[in-house]
């Protein structure tokens, strides 16, 4: 099945916009670069398939100090994966949604990618002088088993934690 | 214009009308902040609901790297969005706004050349701006940017409505001079 | 306000109360790294509103919304009214 690349590419320019305040340009097939940080999200519902990003190590660093309103140089490497994640999680939520409007899917954590490098369909430079982006969304053939997609169900209640403060963080 | 390091706050019952690469601030009982003819350009317009104190910056092109100094400063920072956005707030808060109290929109970056793909400066302009807002913690509430039609705009200090006009045509509101703010005792 | 941010993801919990600042709301802002760290949470400040990812390890969204709405010490009554406008005056 085609990708069609108009709404690969509005979806990506959406979300690259909003959240990382980056303008993409398409330029078609690219193969990535040795250094870059992959992710995968799979989804089932009509259709089973894995969306798979590849962002460039230097266009990472950029993206999470835009996201998180800090300079270029302080996010560390825990942000930065924490960051390509979430991208690749809206990203697919926003193409899926694009794509086929009606359908309803669920959607896997976002992963990271294992698999060897390959030639991507679809590439995004970010600015003329900037590493680029990679992006390729892979239609799986149905039988084939993809990871656990959620976590197991929580069982049990839930009481008050009595150590004399709250349980979480305190931002 | 060179712009002064302490923003000089208008207060006489005058509109004034704001030009290309320049900043104005102005408090109620002035009773406008206006700008036309933005084209490509882009008005950034903040007020501060309870002191009715407004600005308007006009900017015209997004990196100020083209018009370096040997000292290293833009020659007119209002020029540039990367040295015009930033002193907003910072000119707001020497007048005594409050960060929390703000309302921001922007408008214009109209597509003026025949060439559309070529040069697109009012969309080069819009991402910059919604950057230096996020940086610097700010929303920008409403906004009317893009087409290829010129813009006029013009802020009513004592209300914070925000007339857009676009070519010829009739004009409309862009950010409402009715606000919502919480209840008393609930949190704000 | 009170407001819990419950998301697995570090980033996400900061990128959300960011937002939270720039409205201007004076908040306090507690944070939560799964479902079950978000009931306790919950239990120990009552939020006035919650903000929950979905698919979390450790108890999803969707679970933690359940939880909540089954807890009667959460159940406070009717939902606050927010809007006023200001006067110009």
């Amino acid at each position: 099945m085609n990708i069609p690349q108009a709404v690969i590419t509005e979806a990506m320019t959406e979300v690259l916009e909003t959240m990382y305040f980056m303008s993409p340009i398409y330029q078609g097939e690219a193969l990535p670069e040795i250094d870059s940080l992959g992710v995968s999200v799979w989804f089932t519902g009509p259709i089973r398939g894995q969306f798979t990003l590849r962002v460039s190590r230097g266009l990472t660093s950029r993206m999470t100090s835009e996201f998180l309103a800090c300079e270029a140089a302080l996010p560390g490497p825990g942000q930065i994966e924490a960051t390509v994640r979430e991208l690749a999680n809206v990203a697919c939520g926003t193409f899926m949604s694009a794509w086929m409007p009606d359908e309803n899917f669920e959607y896997g954590v976002p992963v990271p990618v294992t698999e060897a490098l390959e030639s991507f369909p679809h590439s995004f430079p970010v600015g003329a002088d900037q590493p680029k982006m990679y992006l390729c969304v892979y239609l799986r053939p149905p039988g084939l088993i993809p990871p656990p997609f959620r976590w197991p169900a929580f069982s049990g209640p839930i009481s008050k934690v009595d150590n004399g403060g709250n349980g979480g963080i305190h931002a | 214009m060179a712009a002064s390091s302490s923003p000089q706050l208008l207060q006489t019952q005058q509109e004034v009308v704001v030009g290309v690469g320049d900043c104005r601030t102005a408090v109620w009982p002035v009773s406008a902040l206006t700008t036309y003819a933005l084209g490509s350009c882009i008005a950034v317009v903040a007020w501060d609901w309870k002191l009715r104190l407004g600005e308007l910056l006009h900017v015209m092109l997004p990196d100020s790297a083209i018009d370096r100094t040997a000292s290293g400063a833009a020659g007119n920072p209002f020029l540039y969005v990367d040295t015009g956005v930033p002193e907003l707030p910072r000119r707001l808060e020497v007048g005594g706004a409050s960060k929390s109290r703000l309302r921001c929109c922007m408008a214009g970056g109209a597509n003026m050349m025949a060439d559309s793909a070529s040069f697109e400066m009012g969309k080069r302009n819009r991402m910059p701006i919604k950057k230096a807002f996020w940086r610097a913690g700010i929303f920008v509430d409403n906004e009317d940017v893009g087409g290829n039609e010129s813009h006029s705009v013009r802020l009513d200090l004592g209300t914070g409505q925000g007339d857009l006009r676009k070519g010829t045509a009739p004009g409309r509101v862009l950010a409402p001079g009715r606000i919502q703010v919480f209840a008393e005792g609930s949190g704000r | 306000m009170t407001v819990l941010l419950v998301d697995d993801s570090p980033v996400m919990r900061r990128y959300v109360a960011r937002t939270l600042q720039m409205t201007g709301l004076e908040t306090t802002i507690y944070e939560a790294k799964n479902g079950r760290q978000g009931m306790e949470t919950a239990l120990d400040i009552v939020p006035d509103l919650v903000i929950t990812n979905l698919n979390m390890p450790e108890m999803s969204g969707s679970e933690l919304i359940e939880q909540m709405h089954a807890s009667t010490q959460l159940r406070r009554g009717p939902p606050k009214s927010w809007a006023a406008e200001p006067s110009p005056t």
